[in-house]
């Protein structure tokens, strides 16, 4: 089973509430899976120490004020020494247990981020062809580290910055009230008035921060084009015409963001105004509440501290809720991703009896399209004798090259059937056709591993002996001979480092070593200089020695060699 | 040549200068704030020491004032909050604006040796770092220091000694800050080495996915995207506990001063210099330093940070722009274009071009051809104006390439190149940036020649559809073709063909050649060619290797 279904599977499935905030982030803790317990823990772990910690302090205060207002009465320091020990050693070892819970929080947290993106890009890997040929490369890459960034974000910091402000917030709350519960519900009452002025500011703020965001876009685009289409911007002389269309988008990004401003100012304004009126209320309640003998001054002179901590705490809350909602939506766009379907193990059995002919192929009244609406194979028919080399010619966009992308599995055929080695295609696993097949892409793609990785990739556990006997029989060894790092080059992005017909005859070698009775070659259109064309035309040769071929054909001399020309 | 040097390389922090009153308003704002907090406590410690004098207080003496606060406090902190991210955002526009107009005129050279990769990687997310630079770091940097002076002020006024012990602990606060953000910037550095390693292995992988799939690579791609996870949390384990560390230390520095202070109020209050009221407004002004003299090491480490990203930035507004000269000639003359004794190379070291000469004849027809490397490209750059020779000349018309005005020049050049770019718009928008203004009627003439009218028709909005990534999707011929239209619009009677048609295949490039054959009629044409049949029309051949001319060839046809 992959990867990404055991988590998947962990995470339960989809269901029709999936749009439901808490729902997606009850599917985001899941995920964690053991580490759940632990990350919960560690953070009831945090708040309890920090508040016990802040506590300790006021405690401490409120004995020092008692000990002044009782100063006529005795000795200021009696005692005091043992208090400010017993003081000093809990607040380090508060300290100290929030140290390792932090710990383990943050590696809980990092250890589910890390998990999110293995499932993500174990997810990638497993998506049906039709999916990267509709979605550029790098469009995929960023949706991927974006979207996993942001909600990985929910485990480093957004759950922990609601939960936790809210548990230290109860937890003050309770102190408080244990010193006095008159002025605590008073002053309470202050808190939720701004709590709910807060909660006002949400709605239009997110209105204008998803403009923002928008427009953001827009402008990151603009530089990305900008500078693609340098060559054409100069030869065209559209200088000013792309910088005018860059500021009017600029300045309308420069009001979205002055809109906010404004709002969030006077939320600011609101908060401080509303926190003196908190201290207002404080004094002018505790100083009736003192003369009446409801309470004490170092009660209230410990409350207010406590009450400066809450207050704090509970706009934290406030603060972060919105923001985790739109973390939120990038993990409902993460799950999105997740429950794509994946490409199957291998294809349902969707097509009458079909007897296979004796080829070693055996195509068999094939109906294929890409969109369901036009045929690119009709009714198609072709039977591979064993051995035998078959080149494929057509006009572009006639279905050769869909061809050769049936048989490799990337894509099922809509009706008919295909059989190989006189077995249905569907009796086989994706795995076990792709097994029986080397296949040479038009442009070979070469990865960013060393050259003995990238031909070992033909057989995975071929020995360094291997390669070089495959290298060999491509004529690939001696132009790898001749590079600084030789086997161990590696081939950077896209093998820029290579020539065409280097790429060429290293993607030669990975077939020779994967060693299939199938071999399909997509032939390059682009012209190799002579030299270099013989050498790949002498690898292939020995390539295609004793192999069903199917040549997808672009130049008249392949069509010379093959045993067989079909005109689709 | 005389231009303003400021003109040229603006300057990145001109635009403090401009918008330096927003932050002035905002430490205004931000003393007044301050200031009205200050008072507030003075104001509770008096009713409080009143209080245990016994002596009775009219609420109403003491809420008015209060409440006066209370108004202009909420208005400072409207004002600070506003002016702050006012001259953040100020300060973001201009900077955008001048980096975008510098990117256009910049040399070409400049973007070949970063990258485009690089340089938009540097635009987005320095400029992110110096939006949290003017937005966050120097407004609460600066906010934090005046905090600190204006309460320390205050209990200064109260007490010198309670001052002293204040800030007694403080340097040894940032001597261990310091010791361990140097600790934690070591495992930064492995960290984004990291990330950027998971980042090029899967984007290597999706590339390669075709023979991923086809080779049943899954579990080996799997295992090697994996395995930089795990380092990856293996390198954060390092990390957590260095910030555990750095938390529980950063707190004690932070806390033990607090207990101190609380034990010398006592000590001062029983020998009689203090009272209860002092106290406890004391104990509130602490709360208030503690956090910002906390913050101030970590924000002179970011801001040193920002720092550099400031200076990355201003290297690509100090960087070199394209050479232009005033001059608009005619297009006159049998001698199109000229190149004379020609040298010229990317690097000191390597040489690209080694003493070229050629000459253009109006209305010929002439192939480049060689190997890749031999120079045929860099040729084609030179004439284009996006490189300049080192040695030798250039001319155009019979004027020297410096003496054009740059814009003046390439109204005569149209170029087709290899890797067409569309803008993201519509279909006519893209065409219409061959001629700006181009009436509807134009456009689709171009289309039709460039035999591409047919096509667009079909698709459900025609000319209006949005091409790009949020709109259909063209073929590479399709989208050559719309090239070749945008080149049929300008009309120039230069034409410069870089390999229009290495990127489609074989049957799409026929038709693209018929095209290129009407479009080349009536103009100069210089084509980089890479096969034989493209060069069939050619009337002279240029061969190019290791950067020389090796063989001038004239065939009979054309002429």
């Amino acid at each position: 089973m992959a990867f990404s279904d055991e988590i998947i599977g962990q995470c339960g499935p989809k269901d029709a509430d999936s749009n439901n905030d808490l729902r997606i982030l009850w599917r985001m803790l899941k995920m964690m899976k053991a580490g759940f317990i632990r990350y919960l823990l560690a953070i009831i772990s945090m708040s309890v120490v920090l508040s016990l910690f802040d506590t300790i302090t006021a405690l401490l205060l409120k004995n020092i004020i008692s000990r002044v207002e009782n100063y006529t009465q005795g000795d200021i320091f009696a005692g005091l020494l043992e208090e400010v020990l017993l003081c000093v050693g809990l607040g380090l070892l508060m300290l100290l247990i929030y140290a390792v819970s932090f710990y383990v929080y943050t590696m809980e947290a990092k250890k589910g981020g890390a998990n999110l993106q293995k499932t993500m890009y174990s997810k990638c890997m497993r998506l049906p062809y039709s999916y990267y040929e509709q979605t550029g490369s790098s469009e995929l890459m960023s949706k991927i580290i974006y979207d996993s960034e942001r909600a990985s974000g929910i485990y480093g910091s957004r759950f922990r910055r609601i939960l936790m402000p809210f548990l230290m917030m109860s937890f003050y709350l309770i102190a408080m009230l244990m010193l006095s519960w008159q002025v605590t519900i008073c002053l309470f009452g202050a808190s939720a008035a701004l709590f709910v002025i807060n909660g006002l500011f949400i709605e239009p703020m997110q209105r204008v921060s998803r403009e923002m965001s928008t427009t953001n876009v827009r402008i990151t685009e603009r530089i990305s084009n900008i500078l693609s289409g340098m060559e054409q911007i100069r030869i065209f002389s559209l200088k000013s015409k792309m910088v005018d269309q860059f500021i009017e988008d600029n300045e309308k990004y420069r009001k979205e963001q002055n809109r906010m401003n404004l709002m969030s100012a006077k939320l600011d304004g609101l908060n401080q105004l509303f926190g003196l009126l908190g201290s207002l209320v404080f004094i002018a309640l505790g100083l009736v509440f003192v003369s009446q003998g409801i309470t004490t001054v170092q009660n209230l002179a410990a409350v207010y501290l406590l009450y400066g901590s809450m207050s704090w705490n509970l706009l934290q809350v406030g603060l972060y809720i919105p923001s985790m909602a739109s973390y939120l939506a990038n993990a409902k766009r993460v799950f999105e991703f997740l429950d794509l379907a994946e490409e199957p193990e291998r294809y349902e059995n969707n097509s009458p009896v079909l007897v296979p002919g004796d080829g070693e192929i055996s195509i068999r009244d094939v109906t294929f399209s890409y969109d369901g609406r036009q045929d690119v194979l009709q009714h198609f028919h072709l039977d591979i004798p064993k051995g035998k080399c078959v080149a494929l010619k057509a006009e572009s966009g006639k279905g050769k090259s869909t061809l050769a992308k049936l048989i490799l599995g990337l894509y099922p055929v809509n009706a008919g059937k295909i059989f190989i080695q006189g077995k249905a295609y569907e009796d086989y696993s994706l795995e076990e056709v792709r097994q029986l097949i080397a296949y040479v892409p038009q442009e070979p793609y070469l990865y960013d591993v060393s050259i003995a990785e990238n031909i070992r990739y033909g057989k995975p556990d071929a020995s360094r002996e291997d390669i070089v006997r495959a290298a060999k029989l491509a004529n690939a060894h001696d132009f790898i001979m001749d590079l600084e790092n030789g086997y161990e080059t590696r081939t950077g992005e896209r093998g820029n480092l290579l020539s065409g017909g280097q790429r060429q005859r290293i993607a030669i070698a990975r077939a020779i070593l994967k060693d299939a009775p199938i071999l399909i070659l997509d032939e390059a259109t682009s012209a190799l200089d002579n030299k270099s064309e013989a050498l790949v035309n002498e690898s292939l040769d020995r390539l295609m020695k004793g192999r069903t071929t199917i040549v997808i054909a672009h130049r008249e001399s392949t069509l010379a060699h093959a045993d067989l020309v079909v005109e689709l | 040549m005389r231009t303003s040097p400021k003109s040229k390389h603006p300057k990145l922090m001109n635009s403090i200068r401009k918008y330096w009153y927003h932050c002035f308003f905002y430490i205004a704002f931000s003393y007044a704030l301050t200031q009205i907090l200050v008072l507030g406590s003075s104001r509770i410690a008096d009713s409080t020491d009143r209080l245990f004098a016994g002596e009775a207080i009219i609420l109403r003496e003491f809420m008015i004032p209060f409440i006066i606060l209370m108004l202009l406090g909420g208005a400072a902190a409207f004002g600070k909050s506003y002016s702050k991210n006012s001259f953040s955002i100020y300060m973001q526009t201009d900077i955008r604006n001048m980096l975008v107009s510098k990117l256009v005129r910049i040399r070409t050279r400049y973007f070949d040796d970063e990258g485009t990769g690089v340089l938009m990687n540097k635009l987005l997310s320095d400029m992110y770092e110096i939006e949290a630079l003017f937005a966050e770091c120097i407004p609460e940097f600066l906010v934090a220091m005046i905090t600190i002076i204006t309460v320390c002020a205050y209990i200064g006024m109260q007490s010198v000694r309670l001052l002293l012990v204040t800030l007694i602990c403080y340097p040894l606060l940032l001597w261990i800050a310091n010791k361990l953000t140097g600790m934690v910037g070591k495992v930064a550095a492995v960290r984004r080495q990291l990330y950027d390693d998971l980042e090029k292995t899967a984007y290597d992988v999706i590339q390669g996915i075709l023979v991923g799939k086809t080779f049943n690579l899954y579990e080996l791609h799997k295992k090697r995207i994996f395995d930089i996870e795990d380092e990856i949390v293996r390198n954060e384990s390092y990390r957590t506990k260095v910030l555990a560390i750095n938390y529980v230390m950063s707190n004690l520095v932070r806390w033990i001063p607090k207990l101190i202070c609380y034990l010398f109020c006592l000590y001062e209050v029983s020998h009689g210099r203090m009272s209860i009221g002092t106290i406890f407004a004391y104990a509130m002004l602490l709360d208030q330093i503690a956090n910002p003299m906390g913050n101030i090491p970590g924000q002179i480490v970011s801001i040193r940070e920002y720092a550099v990203s400031t200076k990355r930035l201003q290297e690509v507004l100090d960087q070199e722009e394209e050479v232009s000269g005033t001059g608009d000639f005619a297009p006159e003359g049998e001698i199109v274009m000229e190149l004379t004794h020609v040298n010229f190379g990317y690097s000191e070291e390597k040489q690209v071009l080694k003493d070229i000469s050629l000459t253009i004849r109006k209305g010929s027809n002439v192939a480049f051809i060689g190997n890749s490397g031999g120079g045929k490209s860099t040729v084609m750059k030179i004439l284009c104006g996006f490189y300049y020779p080192q040695e030798g000349q250039y001319r155009i018309y019979g004027h020297d390439f410096s003496e054009w005005d740059i814009d003046a020049l390439r109204k005569y050049i149209s170029l087709v190149s290899q890797n067409v770019f569309l803008f993201p718009g519509t279909i006519a928008q893209n065409v219409a940036y061959g001629k700006p203004g181009a009436a509807k009627e134009e456009i689709i003439e171009v289309c039709k020649k460039a035999n591409i009218h047919d096509f667009i028709v079909q698709l459900p909005q025609g000319y209006e559809t949005e091409i790009g990534e949020r709109g259909a999707r063209l073929s590479g011929g399709q989208a050559q073709r719309l090239a070749i239209a945008r080149a049929f619009l300008k009309d120039a009677p230069i034409l410069l063909l870089d390999e229009p048609t290495s990127a489609v295949d074989v049957e799409t490039e026929q038709g693209i050649q018929e095209i290129l054959r009407e479009i080349s009629r009536n103009r100069t044409v210089i084509t980089i060619a890479h096969r034989l049949n493209t060069i069939a029309d050619a009337d002279e051949i240029y061969v190019f290797e290791n950067g020389e001319i090796v063989k001038r060839e004239v065939q009979a046809n054309g002429i």
